[in-house]
């Protein structure tokens, strides 16, 4: 594992779907959030989180935000 | 502060469906009693003051028991969140006994609901079949659409198997469809697909080139539910965590299961195997369950995990992955059966994530 998130620098992402995931994932982290905390839900994400280029991925934050329950981290 | 438990309850085994993988088995008749529902909720609730407990009702179809079994659990579980104690419902259906009055109950009560589908129609129909083979797919997608009019979060459990690991592309395009979250579960030989391990059983290198392909379409389109179902995988190789029950270091401090007749397993897919027997919730205290040699041993796991995986670059990550898939390895000790399979993934979205953020 050579990958170290807080390395990577933003604007040399290519992709525009994994530099919002990068850029979401840090600012969670920054905020104190776990990566269990941040996952999406199980459950369809409410309309309010959209995602997409140049938008920040507030889905990144659903467990945080959205109180629906769901699988959570369980495998079935 | 301790970590929240999910409890897999089971509250029955018995099932209208016949599905070719179910990792239950040949249904039964056991139905949860009231007595073993509220001693479980409750002793497991108050292990601590204010603990969070959710508990995720699977089967079995969970829906066979009937609205009153649930009135009934809400009623358990009302007085103890007033006590301040966080309880919260998830309930993992094949969908096809789903109505209005389940899709209220669900919304009125906050249950989050989780789908079992394994694509469109003549790809679920393949493997999710009714007693008599009739293919399922029209009752699933009818209780979807009466949760969907009632305003019920709900998400889809897509099992993988040889009979749709070719057709991803199709599951994708289904889901993009449907608009919903989703996760793909590679199928365990386990129940009743153990005894068909060469008609379901995933060969060689398809599971991962299935998961792979996920992400490269993830990659292009973006999808939220596409990321949803590559979390475990993306997340940890960027921030070196793991995700997921199947590669924590100790999923023993985060799960547990209990099955229809009380008995206490490691998790759901644990239930009925005697050498994880925990013990009884009837008969045993949580602390002669929690003190139960198999779970002090499982939980040691990490420490125990055999030479190839202490070496792996990818144990940070995996953990050995699931004991109980370690198990059909061979040993809990050992490493999960899917470990090639979870390697190459890993390993292949490493490599495509430096070569999207330019690092060599």
């Amino acid at each position: 594992m050579k990958i170290k998130l807080e390395e990577i620098q933003e604007e040399k992402v290519k992709n525009p779907h994994l530099k919002a995931l990068i850029l979401g994932l840090k600012v969670g982290l920054a905020e104190g959030l776990s990566v269990s905390q941040m996952a999406p839900k199980t459950a369809q994400l409410p309309q309010e989180y959209p995602e997409g280029p140049g938008h920040t991925d507030h889905s990144d934050y659903s467990a945080h935000h959205d109180t629906a329950p769901s699988h959570g981290d369980y495998c079935d | 502060m301790e970590k929240p438990l999910t409890v897999i309850i089971k509250p029955t085994r018995d099932c209208n469906l016949r599905c070719k993988y179910c990792s239950v088995g040949d249904p039964d008749s056991t139905y949860m009693s009231e007595e073993i529902a509220r001693e479980s909720i409750e002793k497991i609730a108050k292990r601590y003051p204010g603990s969070n407990t959710k508990f995720i009702w699977h089967g079995g179809e969970p829906l066979l028991p009937g609205l009153e079994f649930y009135r009934r659990i809400i009623k358990i579980e009302e007085p103890l969140r007033q006590e301040g104690y966080v309880i919260s419902n998830i309930i993992q259906t094949n969908g096809s006994l789903i109505n209005q009055e389940w899709a209220y109950f669900f919304k009125q009560h906050n249950f989050g609901v989780g789908l079992s589908i394994d694509g469109p129609e003549e790809i679920n129909n393949r493997t999710r079949v009714f007693e008599g083979g009739t293919g399922a797919f029209r009752s699933i997608i009818r209780g979807s659409q009466i949760l969907g009019e009632s305003g019920v979060n709900h998400g889809y459990l897509v099992v993988i198997s040889r009979h749709n690991v070719d057709s991803i592309d199709e599951i994708i395009d289904f889901m993009i469809e449907q608009d919903k979250s989703y996760k793909l579960v590679a199928v365990a030989p386990i129940g009743r697909a153990a005894k068909a391990r060469e008609e379901l059983m995933i060969q060689d290198k398809n599971f991962s080139k299935s998961q792979l392909r996920l992400f490269e379409r993830w990659l292009q389109e973006g999808k939220s539910s596409q990321k949803q179902a590559l979390w475990k995988y993306v997340v940890p190789v960027l921030t070196g965590e793991p995700i997921e029950c199947i590669f924590e270091e100790d999923c023993q401090q985060s799960f547990i299961g209990v099955d229809s007749n009380g008995d206490v397993y490691p998790c759901g897919r644990f239930c009925g195997s005697g050498e994880f027997l925990y013990g009884n919730i009837l008969k045993n205290s949580l602390e002669e369950i929690w003190n139960n040699p198999a779970r002090i041993a499982l939980s040691k796991r990490s420490e125990n995990l055999e030479a190839k995986c202490k070496k792996c670059d990818y144990i940070k990550i995996c953990n050995g992955g699931c004991p109980l898939q370690g198990r059909l390895n061979g040993d809990i000790n050992n490493a999960d059966y899917n470990c090639k399979e979870y390697r190459t993934i890993f390993s292949t979205i490493e490599r495509r994530i430096k070569e999207e953020v330019d690092i060599k």
